[in-house]
């Protein structure tokens, strides 16, 4: 059963993001809509990115079309509306282009289906978002592409719900292993020193590196850490840092080279799209005594799995479920062909 | 291309880098796809162009007067203007009585819209006429057409009001759907009471295949096994004959529906395919007017003032190069003003290096070409003719494509000159400097001597004396470090800085040059004691080493105007 405050008022924005290529997100973007629409809460369709999957993870059938009810908005590209002509009414041109041209906001008028064009910028998934909320929606459905994770950025979504499909790996272990790493990391603690906080928000201006020494911020020596092994340890040593605050990505190299440099103060990313290191090399840093935290976190308000792979394997599906829901918790989890959502 | 008279690039690529052109054309921001496309294959006013280029002027001053008395008014029609949909690829399709997808009869409708809305306010300020083209009766009914059911609405849709078998079958489908949800949701019901499981997204019921449920659905005879896996297998339900039906007859009204859909389309087309001429002049108007209103908004961002047409001369006074401007504002610094005058012939602008020479050139050349390209221009005053080209040498034109020097590119381009047919404006930094200072100065002289007989409008900056000496040029000098060659002019700044008077000043006949270059070097940080060995070397100056150490007399024929001995 979905957490009964997922769908509340208060989640306006949520991003479904997949662990890997043909997670099953269209599937989950189609549930999360038909129960919004059963609560009379229009929702706003969008997709992020290219998106390349043809087949459905679920069934194995071609890839299913974004489902509409009337009342649905969506965002996407003109040919994309005029395959359907009495379905739409349409509402907004915005300045935005996809790969199929430039995109267009429409209301259904009636039940139908829908290719939605992926929107490739932030700016532009940030011009649709202030569309559909112009329009009325109360809860914009974001179809995060493959590998991208920046539809869950905190200033666009409120809450993330992570597909976790059997092509993630080729057995329920990796499959298991994967999930944990990226609920683990996602839901690593939002900030809540305020010096740190400040630091972040310097950093994320300045687009540097920023520490904290005493009761002081400073800049980091280096504007990038990534950098070779003397560099980062001159840097490290170079003043009594407390904590640094990160503004672009901290990558698996950066995390092992500071836990090597004996950096074990806490690490302040802006989100945790910026989050590119493994669980193992954090559970390292974690050891050594490090911290690391976010600026600003959506949160994970579920996660969906999918027993299926579209090369034709299929999991157990309540055993995957159930080891899931394991390294999972407290995150529900659920599995939408075989629970249903609402 | 931009083209001149007979046939002269107007502003050939060098020289719109020389002028800084791109960077000065990002303030113009064309706010309609049709005024892009529009400007994209403009061309610039050019001689016997002089009414319609007044004609653009004048427009702009009416637009800039409406838009300072009422800015709510101006934010108002710029949002017109900036809302306006791209419908120049739907004229074709529409003459050819073809229907766009409902995307382009969107934006169609939306464009008639904001034709309607631009021309109202338009209207508000008397200035209508500006729209001319634009025929707002009949954009009105093509407006009512697209949105048969009142109030007009920005949003298009495929309305009942189009067609009334639009509502009937949008009706019976509903009613049809209806019914098969009451069916399928009694069939839900039955299973889950049954067997305790409920169906998914595809109205399939998934249980695992070794429950006892998975065998009991599976003797169910109105259910029916479609797919197994190793874990699940999936079940339908078939509906009742009724059912079938009535699944057959909601096909059927599907295909009815959108085959009427389809025909609205049709009738669409075909009804509008007799306005597309008018459209397309409207789209025209628009174009044409969104070029003036950015060009208005443009020069309002360099409190652009409007040129006026001069039969002779070109004279201007206060003259700024804004996107330099803004580089020194960012650094604290100041532009100063260019005044000047250029008669057609040759207008010698001399001044110590650093001293503005450049500067003034790239500013007057700018300015010109602002000018008839139909903009107000950075200046407090600008009387001008009308020229047939702008051009310029300055700086390093070294082609390495062409395999030429500096010298050689020059020489090219200023021969390129002598054949042009009408006057341009020409903008010489220093021709000759490239090449030996004897030839260098002598070919620099006789260019400005045929310049002079010429019908241009030529401005040449140099340091060579005898580009001075050439009969019937003006002459001007950058104010440069005022009299400090004299001594006893404190040229230094409170701060200690350098401190140049870049203000072009009228060089009166008989007076002396300034020489100011060993001033300049020192303040840059020559080593003195070289500085001091560069005035014992130059003849003629207290302490100055002649015999041995002057230069032969090929040198000594080179008097460069940063020479000590008095030219004039």
């Amino acid at each position: 059963m979905w957490p009964k405050d997922w769908t509340g008022r208060e989640l306006k924005r949520v991003a479904i993001v997949g662990l890997a290529k043909n997670a099953g997100k269209t599937t989950v973007l189609n549930a999360l809509s038909k129960l919004s629409s059963s609560r009379s809460l229009p929702a706003g369709l969008v997709s992020i990115g290219v998106d390349g999957e043809e087949r459905d993870a679920w069934s194995g059938r071609p890839k299913p079309p974004v489902l509409v009810s009337a009342g649905t908005l969506v965002a996407t590209a003109g040919p994309c509306l005029d395959a359907d002509p009495g379905t739409w009414e349409v509402l907004e041109e915005i300045p935005v282009r996809s790969l199929l041209g430039p995109v267009f906001l429409a209301r259904a008028v009636r039940p139908g289906s829908v290719k939605l064009a992926g929107v490739t910028s932030a700016k532009g998934i940030d011009r649709v978002l202030e569309g559909f909320q112009r329009h009325g929606a109360r809860l914009a459905l974001m179809d995060g592409a493959y590998d991208r994770k920046a539809a869950a950025h905190p200033f666009r979504a409120d809450g993330v719900v992570l597909v976790a499909g059997a092509s993630a790996g080729r057995t329920l272990e990796a499959v298991v292993r994967r999930t944990e790493e990226w609920v683990r990391i996602f839901n690593l603690p939002p900030c809540e020193d305020p010096l740190l906080k400040k630091a972040g928000e310097r950093a994320l201006l300045e687009g540097r590196p920023v520490g904290i020494v005493g009761e002081g911020i400073e800049p980091f020596p280096l504007p990038s850490l990534l950098v070779d092994r003397g560099r980062l340890t001159a840097a490290v040593e170079s003043r009594p840092w407390s904590a640094l605050a990160i503004p672009g990505a901290l990558t698996d190299r950066t995390l092992s080279r500071l836990t090597e440099c004996g950096w074990t103060r806490p690490l302040l990313l802006s989100s945790p799209t910026h989050a590119f290191f493994s669980l193992r090399t954090l559970r390292a840093f974690l050891r050594a005594g490090g911290e690391i935290g976010y600026l600003e976190r959506a949160r994970l308000i579920g996660v969906a799995v999918n027993p299926v792979s579209p090369e034709g394997g299929c999991l157990d599906p309540r055993e995957m479920k159930r080891r899931i829901a394991d390294v999972c918790r407290p995150v529900p989890v659920i599995d939408v062909i075989r629970d249903g959502i609402g | 291309m931009e083209t001149g008279g007979g046939g002269a690039v107007f502003l050939d690529e060098q020289t719109k880098q020389h002028l800084l052109w791109e960077d000065l054309l990002q303030r113009f921001r064309p706010r309609t796809p049709m005024g892009r496309a529009s400007w994209a294959r403009f061309v610039p006013f050019l001689p016997g162009q002089e009414r319609e280029w007044a004609a653009v002027l004048e427009e702009q001053e009416r637009l800039r007067e409406a838009v300072e008395a009422d800015s709510d008014w101006g934010r108002k029609v710029d949002a017109c203007l900036s809302r306006m949909p791209d419908v120049q690829p739907l004229f074709p399709l529409l003459r050819g009585g073809e229907s766009p997808g409902i995307s382009g009869w969107f934006r169609l409708k939306g464009f008639l819209w904001q034709v309607k809305a631009l021309w109202d306010r338009l209207r508000e300020k008397g200035l209508h006429p500006l729209l001319s083209g634009v025929e707002p009766e009949r954009s009105l009914a093509l407006l009512r057409r697209l949105n048969p059911d009142p109030p007009l609405t920005p949003s298009f849709s495929l309305v009942p009001a189009f067609d009334r078998r639009i509502g009937l079958l949008r009706r019976e489908l509903e009613r049809v759907d209806r019914m098969l949800r009451e069916e399928r949701e009694g069939i839900r019901r039955r299973i889950q009471e049954e067997y305790g499981v409920g169906p998914n997204r595809l109205g399939e019921w998934v249980v695992d295949r070794r429950s006892d449920v998975a065998r009991r659905m599976a003797a169910d005879r109105h259910l029916r096994l479609v797919r197994e896996t190793a874990f699940d297998r999936v079940f339908v339900s078939g509906l009742s004959p009724e059912g079938e039906e009535r699944e057959a007859a909601r096909a059927e009204l599907e295909r009815r529906l959108e085959a009427v859909e389809r025909e609205v389309l049709e009738e669409l087309a075909r009804a509008f395919a007799p306005h597309v001429s008018p459209l397309e002049r409207a789209a025209e108007a628009v174009a044409r007017f969104d070029l003036q209103w950015s060009r208005m908004e443009a020069a309002r961002t360099w409190r652009g003032c409007r040129p006026r047409w001069s039969g002779g001369s070109i004279r201007v006074e206060g003259g700024v190069h804004p996107v330099v401007a803004e580089r020194l504002e960012r650094e604290a610094g100041r532009f100063t003003p260019v005044d000047i005058r250029v008669d057609k012939g040759v207008t010698v602008i001399v001044g110590p290096n650093m001293g503005g020479k450049t500067m003034a050139l790239r500013t007057l050349g700018a300015i010109v070409a602002l000018a008839q390209h139909g903009f107000f221009v950075p200046a407090a005053r600008c009387d001008m003719p009308l020229v047939a080209f702008v051009s310029g040498v300055m700086g390093d034109g070294q082609d390495a494509r062409a395999g030429l020097s500096t010298f050689g590119a020059e020489v090219k381009r200023v021969a390129d000159w002598f054949r042009e047919k009408e006057g341009g404006l020409l903008l010489i930094d220093e021709i000759g400097r490239g090449t030996n200072p004897v030839e260098g100065a002598a070919l620099s002289a006789a260019v400005t001597a045929s310049l002079a007989r010429s019908d241009h409008w030529a401005v040449h900056v140099t340091h060579y004396a005898e580009v001075l000496e050439v009969a019937g040029v003006c002459r001007y000098r950058t104010a440069g470090l005022g009299d400090a060659e004299k001594g006893g002019v404190d040229w230094r700044g409170d701060d200690g800085a350098f401190r140049m008077d870049y203000r072009l000043i009228p060089l009166p006949e008989g007076a002396g040059i300034p020489h100011q270059a060993l001033l300049i070097a020192e303040a840059m940080g020559m080593p003195r004691e070289i500085v001091e060995e560069a005035r014992r070397r130059i003849p003629g100056h207290a302490g100055s080493a002649a015999g041995p150490e002057v230069p032969g007399p090929g040198r000594k024929e080179c008097r460069k105007i940063d020479d000590a001995r008095p030219m004039l």
